[in-house]
């Protein structure tokens, strides 16, 4: 617990269970950053962005007192600083790895945290190790005036304002030859005092200070209301100093992480000013910010008014102008409260409200507008705990239960009344209203789940950098269609069967770079993983440029394996043939390597797929590549099943197994040798199968005399067979819940519903059953 | 004492905390027309200085500190632009 003279922080289960969060999203972010930085090791952007998360991750992880956390952190956070400030030269280009390796050992003592309540022992060891790694990679520290630095973005655009009473202090004290001019620009946050900053203490020890201009907001606020702890100062300072001087001074201010800078200028402030760089700056856009936000005001006040008296909708453009111009410049704040000033009602908009809300947004410091990076998302999202949504389809699958009963209450109704009873009549329309609107309300509750697949794609760069490094593959991952919308469940149940497959293409799939070249294939292979909608399926396909899959390989292994027979395998196609690789048992990898390979895993991810509904299948073109592609549905809907009965049991078949459901006399049975049963249907000869027997449960005695079997007419696969039952009962539309728990991942059923009874009932898995 | 009414002006002495902040506050809103004396003012936190920038009082006496006299003190004697 950590108390400073300004506050209290107290540490409780909330404050730390918000902070595991905060800090696994700031961990995924820098790790994206990151990997983009490889890419493009100049991205001025990425690298600011990617010392902010480390910045806030380090000062969230130091509210609690894990030491060795922060202090990895810390050292991550000082090579980003070095990074930005472009003191790294050669050392820039390796920084990548060292950082992520911090990133992977805090997430896994994020997980300790988590799970035990503190670090695992040992910790304290990690953290010496990564730390001497990251300054491994930071070189010497080497602030030599003589060096080949390479020089970070041009100084400040400040500097250029430098009056010449400011230059002529500056050129007074620079007298050696040695001393280093430095430019500081300090913006602290204006909560800094709780943290036990103090701004100009901070200036006070900076040594040979020649220019230190402090900048007061314009104008200050009413006396009477001012918020003494509130920082509203910022600095530009400019001190010559010894290198040794210049090291400790920027040490120091890197505590500060984002609100300081520092910069080295050159000596001769003669020059005349830089030319902007091609980026625009901060000034630029904050003066362009301030030209647009002006022109607002004076459209709102030419003429004392009357050029928008009696016309809310100038007003109401102003507004809007200006608020778009405050969120180009990063305040989305402001243009918030530009925003809310203009009164949607047309015959309340008040053109000086607006006015007054544009001037407040006009009077912070200028050089404040243009330092928060814009909020990418905007302010039209609502954050909602995920809980509360699945509580709304909770609550829709109830009402779709309630709904069955009514049904089933309904269906007695009509057999004790008659269905022509008027009463009856009318309880059938209301149904059928009740029947549409907890459909629709279903509906929309699930698309609340809806999320972009983005949140399981991004995990994966990460990983394919990784597993192709092991390999010793070359390989470009393209992601297309990220933000393609699933269903969350199901979002997140892809993981782990797209990193298999992912894993697949990369072990057997692509061939090593230089059996690549040899073939006249480019070095690095190319893995897409893409998404996209089509109907109301979502797609996702894994393709990759390889060798394909080898049909003749793949038919030997599945008949060494059993999966079919020598026939049979003369018999199908090349395609048919490659789709045995979802068999069971089948790998046509040579050596069983670590990775995969091992013939569980396409089996698991079609176990998968169907477990939501969907299906997988896979393209191979010899020599050039495969496509494994999944077809999922779009979210969860509600299922159509056939409820049978076997002795006391109720269970539910998947309307869309079922053909037809029939009685058949005893005399259309045809007693096969081994104790089988068939019977003719539709010219075809059908097996007869007792439900009871497949579900292992006692053989019925049969009653003496001919009866009638029920039979139901199922088909999977192709294949088509006559399910006995004891009886058959009504169509119903069910939510259908996956096993889970003990039952997980059990074979033969698809998961459970309840029915309008309040009867749990286990909906078949046709497909496993007619196995 | 960092902080103080002696009846007739503010006055601001030795090392002054950011705590002294409100203090100040409340003193200069008190003693609309006092002066703020801080001949003998060694340091002042940045909350002090900004209500010092802020109340724009007259002032009496040059601090004791170098870095208050150099760039603090030019911020409150040039008169603020409109």
């Amino acid at each position: 617990m950590r108390c400073c003279a300004y506050g209290v922080a107290v540490v409780s289960g909330s404050l730390l269970a918000q902070f595991l969060v905060e800090a696994r999203e700031l961990i995924q972010e820098a790790s994206d950053d990151l990997l983009a930085l490889e890419r493009d090791p100049e991205d001025a952007e990425c690298i600011d962005r990617a010392f902010r998360a480390l910045h806030t991750l380090k000062g969230s992880a130091a509210l609690f007192a894990f030491a060795p956390l922060t202090s990895t952190l810390h050292a991550a956070e000082d090579l980003l600083a070095a990074l930005r400030e472009g003191r790294l030269g050669d050392a820039a280009g390796d920084i990548a790895d060292p950082v992520l390796a911090v990133l992977d050992q805090a997430t896994r003592w994020l997980d300790a945290i988590e799970s035990e309540g503190d670090l695992p022992p040992g910790a304290t060891e990690a953290s010496a190790r990564l730390v001497a790694r990251l300054r491994g990679a930071a070189g010497e520290d080497h602030h030599d005036a003589t060096g080949p630095v390479r020089q970070s973005a041009s100084p400040p655009d400040w500097v250029a304002t430098l009056t010449e009473g400011e230059r002529a202090a500056i050129r007074g004290m620079s007298g050696e030859r040695s001393r280093l001019a430095l430019a500081i620009t300090y913006d602290p946050d204006p909560d800094c005092f709780f943290h036990g900053d103090d701004p100009l203490g901070q200036m006070r020890r900076v040594p040979g200070l020649a220019v230190c201009r402090i900048k007061v907001p314009d104008p200050w606020p009413p006396l009477a209301e001012m918020d003494v702890f509130r920082c509203r100062i910022c600095l530009r300072a400019v001190a010559l100093m010894s290198p040794e001087e210049a090291a400790e001074v920027r040490s120091r201010f890197r505590l500060l992480g984002p609100q300081a800078r520092i910069d080295e200028i050159p000596a001769d402030l003669l020059l005349p000013a830089a030319p902007s760089p091609a980026r625009p700056t901060t000034t630029t856009v904050a003066a362009f910010t301030r030209a647009v936000l002006e022109e607002q005001r004076r459209m709102l006040s030419a003429g004392g008014g009357a050029a928008v008296r009696g016309q809310p909708g100038r007003i109401a453009a102003a507004a809007r102008v200006a608020a778009n111009a405050l969120r180009f410049a990063g305040d989305s704040e402001a243009a918030a409260r530009v925003e809310a000033a203009c009164a949607s009602d047309p015959a309340l908009r008040d053109a000086d409200q607006v006015n007054r809300a544009i001037a407040e947004a006009l009077s912070p410091t200028v050089s404040r507008i243009g330092t928060v990076a814009p909020d990418p998302r905007g302010g039209r999202l609502l954050r909602v705990d995920s809980a509360k949504v699945d509580r709304l389809i909770a609550l829709a699958d109830e009402m779709v239960l309630a709904r069955n009963a009514i049904q089933h209450l309904l269906r007695r109704a009509e057999q004790q009344l008659g269905a022509g009873q008027e009463l009856v009549r009318g309880l059938k329309d209301q149904h059928g209203t009740l029947e549409r609107l907890a459909r629709e309300w279903h509906e929309a509750a699930v698309r609340m789940r809806m999320v972009p697949v983005e949140e399981v794609f991004r995990r994966f760069p990460r990983l394919v950098r990784e597993l192709s490094r092991q390999l010793g593959k070359q390989v470009e991952l393209v992601i297309e269609g990220e933000r393609t919308e699933a269903d969350r469940d199901l979002v997140e149940s892809l993981f782990e069967p797209l990193l298999h497959l992912l894993r697949n293409s990369l072990d057997h799939g692509i061939e090593p770079p230089e059996e690549r070249q040899r073939i006249g294939k480019a070095k690095a292979a190319r893995l897409v993983l893409r998404a996209f909608q089509e109907a109301d399926r979502v797609i996702i396909e894994v393709e990759d440029d390889g060798r394909g899959v080898d049909a003749r390989l793949v038919r030997r292994r599945a008949v060494q394996r059993g999966i079919i027979d020598a026939e049979r395998a003369a018999s199908i196609t090349d395609a048919e043939a490659v789709e045995l690789v979802f068999a069971s048992g089948v790998s046509t990898a040579e050596t069983v390597s670590d990775i995969s390979g091992r013939g569980i895993g396409m089996d698991a991810v079609r176990h998968a797929a169907e477990r939501t509904g969907g299906t997988v299948s896979i393209r191979s073109r010899p020599r050039e590549g495969s496509t494994i592609r999944l077809s999922l549905p779009l979210s969860v809907t509600l299922t159509q099943i056939l409820v049978v009965r076997v002795d006391q049991h109720l269970f539910g078949l998947p309307l869309d197994t079922v053909l037809e459901s029939l009685r058949v006399p005893e005399a259309r049975i045809q007693k096969l040798r081994d104790g089988a049963e068939a019977f003719a249907q539709n010219d075809r000869i059908l097996p007869l199968i007792p439900l009871r027997r497949i579900l292992e449960l006692p053989a019925a005695d049969r009653a003496t005399g001919v009866q009638d079997r029920h039979v139901i007419v199922v088909q999977a696969d192709g294949q088509e067979a006559g399910l006995e039952v004891d009886e058959i009962g009504d169509r119903l539309e069910v939510i259908l819940r996956p096993l889970g728990g003990l039952l997980a991942g059990m074979r033969g059923y698809l998961g459970t519903t309840l029915l309008g009874s309040g009867r749990a009932t286990l909906v078949l898995d046709v497909r496993e059953v007619l196995r | 004492m960092t902080l103080r009414w002696d009846g007739g002006a503010i006055l601001l002495e030795g090392e002054c905390p950011a705590d002294e902040a409100e203090g100040l506050l409340e003193l200069v809103l008190a003693h609309p027309a006092a002066p703020i004396d801080w001949s003998r003012c060694r340091s002042a936190h940045t909350a002090v200085v900004q209500v010092l920038l802020a109340a724009r009082r007259p002032l009496h006496g040059l601090p004791e500190d170098d870095f208050l006299r150099r760039w603090v003190l030019p911020c409150l004697t040039v008169s603020p632009e409109t």
